[in-house]
């Protein structure tokens, strides 16, 4: 045994672990930056080939970014915050909802009295009434919200440096890309060189291609339910549309949120039964067009993931953290799998195992 | 004072590392800026006396350019042949253009500096850059031609 080495691995690892433990707090910060990083990556490669330094492409990139999002926060913004307040408002009737005012809804009438017959029938049930609590409890929150927000501004503010701090750290991913790829490639022996090349080359394609993708189809369906909606003469399209782009990140269920969304909306404000037909008309037409249109050219291939196990998996994220848990869990596990697929066959065709 | 000058500015700009990369046969009409962008995605590899760098059979991933020492190539298909690689020589660009795996095995025979690159990032730093691509893929088929005429001259 050589004592030497031994000892240098124990150390190594000590001081890995060390550096895990004192870092541990700025791993979210990583994650976000990479995120971002994956994303802009193409287009600074773009600049790049085209004599721009890498540095000036990160920088002429962010120039844009914020451009978007200058003209995104001027146009857009105040609309979407109206046609949210004017969401909730339709979801809440601003007051405090009583049994009364829900048998006032159209086409909720024959819901409702049939979970009023249901309480009669069934003692004890209250169903009309626990749908009432949580409307009322929606309406308590906005109102607690501007206290809530003076209450909480260190939060805030955390939330704020963070940010802030996201595109600082993608700059450096951006800009010393090659450089932190070939430090990570260093560290590897030569017997494991071309197999750590592989892998790190397969992650940084799948992770990209991912990322990209999923960007820019919340982009396509936000844009294109948006349109839909507004067409078929739904309210709020643009919130219900960015709502819908949003949960088609999960795939099989997350377009039925937003079609579900559209056509709730219809049925709290009374619209008329076609009118209800038409939204999940729209809804459904767009995912059309995404699934046969955006989708392939974007992504190229469809997650394989069977329904049953995407099922399984959002459950059990929305358990572990909530709803952005439910719309991250899918992709991670799909990564993950990637990853150990490629791991796993490499390893195999280098004979280490 | 213009030398000094010189010495000055290299203080701070560093010698221009990526210009011995057109040393190797196939890089050697790339633009001072290709050879910049591909120098980024270069990897340096040292390997020892007789240490294996891969085995036939191997997936093919990395493409090497010697920059210092001696490797022997052993061709296990078709009887075996060997033959020594040299200084600016390079191992992989056949394989490349044969399948997905190693067709030989490549040892050190003393020790060796090599300049690695990943298939895929020369194929999309090709894919990205058609004239630089054109280039490389002309010295390739010249060596391949001339080794052509070898093998048909030793028969």
């Amino acid at each position: 045994m050589n004592w030497t080495k031994t000892i240098f691995y124990v150390l190594l690892a000590i001081l890995i672990l060390a550096g895990l433990i004192f870092y541990r707090w700025v791993f979210s910060y990583l994650i976000a930056a990479l995120v971002f990083s994956y994303i802009l990556d193409p287009g600074v490669t773009w600049l790049e080939h085209r004599k721009i330094p890498r540095w000036l492409s990160v920088l002429l990139l962010y120039l844009t970014v914020i451009g978007i999002i200058a003209w995104f926060t001027s146009r857009l913004i105040p609309e979407l915050m109206n046609q949210a307040n004017s969401l909730i408002a339709i979801l809440s009737n601003n007051e405090s909802v009583s049994n009364e005012t829900l048998a006032q809804i159209p086409f909720l009438n024959g819901i409702y009295d049939f979970v009023l017959n249901l309480d009669n029938q069934i003692p004890g049930l209250n169903l009309g009434e626990q749908f009432a609590t949580v409307l009322d409890n929606a309406t308590d929150f906005m109102a607690r919200l501007p206290k809530f927000l003076v209450d909480h501004y260190s939060t805030i503010i955390s939330a704020v440096s963070f940010i802030g701090m996201i595109p600082l750290i993608s700059f450096f991913l951006l800009k010393d890309k090659f450089k932190f790829r070939r430090n990570l490639l260093k560290l590897s022996s030569n017997r494991f060189f071309e197999l750590m090349m592989i892998i790190v080359g397969r992650i940084d394609k799948t992770v990209g291609t991912y990322l990209r993708a999923m960007v820019f189809e919340v982009i396509a369906v936000s844009i294109l339910a948006s349109i839909a909606l507004q067409i078929v003469g739904v309210s709020n399209p643009v919130l219900i549309g960015i709502s819908a782009g949003v949960a088609n990140i999960i795939p099989y269920f997350g377009p039925f949120f937003g079609g579900a969304l559209a056509v709730v909306t219809v049925l709290f404000e009374g619209g008329p039964f076609v009118k209800m037909v038409y939204a999940a008309l729209a809804m459904y037409l767009t995912q059309v067009v995404d699934n046969n249109l955006v989708y392939p050219v974007i992504v190229g291939t469809t997650i394989k993931m069977h329904p049953l196990l995407v099922l399984l998996t959002v459950l059990a994220g929305g358990w572990y953290g909530g709803i952005l848990w439910m719309l991250i869990s899918v992709p991670l596990v799909f990564l993950v799998y990637n990853i150990i697929t490629v791991l796993y066959t490499n390893l195999k065709q280098f004979r280490i195992i | 004072m213009k030398t000094f000058w010189r010495w000055f500015v290299s203080l701070f700009k560093g010698p221009k590392e990526y210009m011995r990369l057109r040393d190797y046969p196939i890089f050697s009409k790339l633009s001072s800026y290709d050879l910049y962008l591909l120098a980024a995605r270069m990897h340096e590899r040292r390997f020892v006396d007789s240490e294996k760098i891969f085995e036939s059979q191997y997936p093919l991933e990395v493409i090497y350019f010697v920059r210092t020492g001696e490797i022997k190539i052993e061709r296990l298909y078709g009887g075996k042949e060997e033959k020594i690689l040299g200084q600016n020589e390079h191992l992989g660009i056949l394989d490349m253009f044969h399948g997905e795996y190693r067709t030989s095995t490549a040892t050190a025979i003393n020790d060796v500096t090599l300049d690695a690159i990943s298939k895929s990032d020369l194929l999309d730093f090709i894919a990205a850059r058609p004239r630089c691509g054109l280039k490389i893929y002309d010295a390739i088929c010249r060596e391949f031609a001339s080794l052509i005429f070898e093998i048909a001259g030793k028969k």
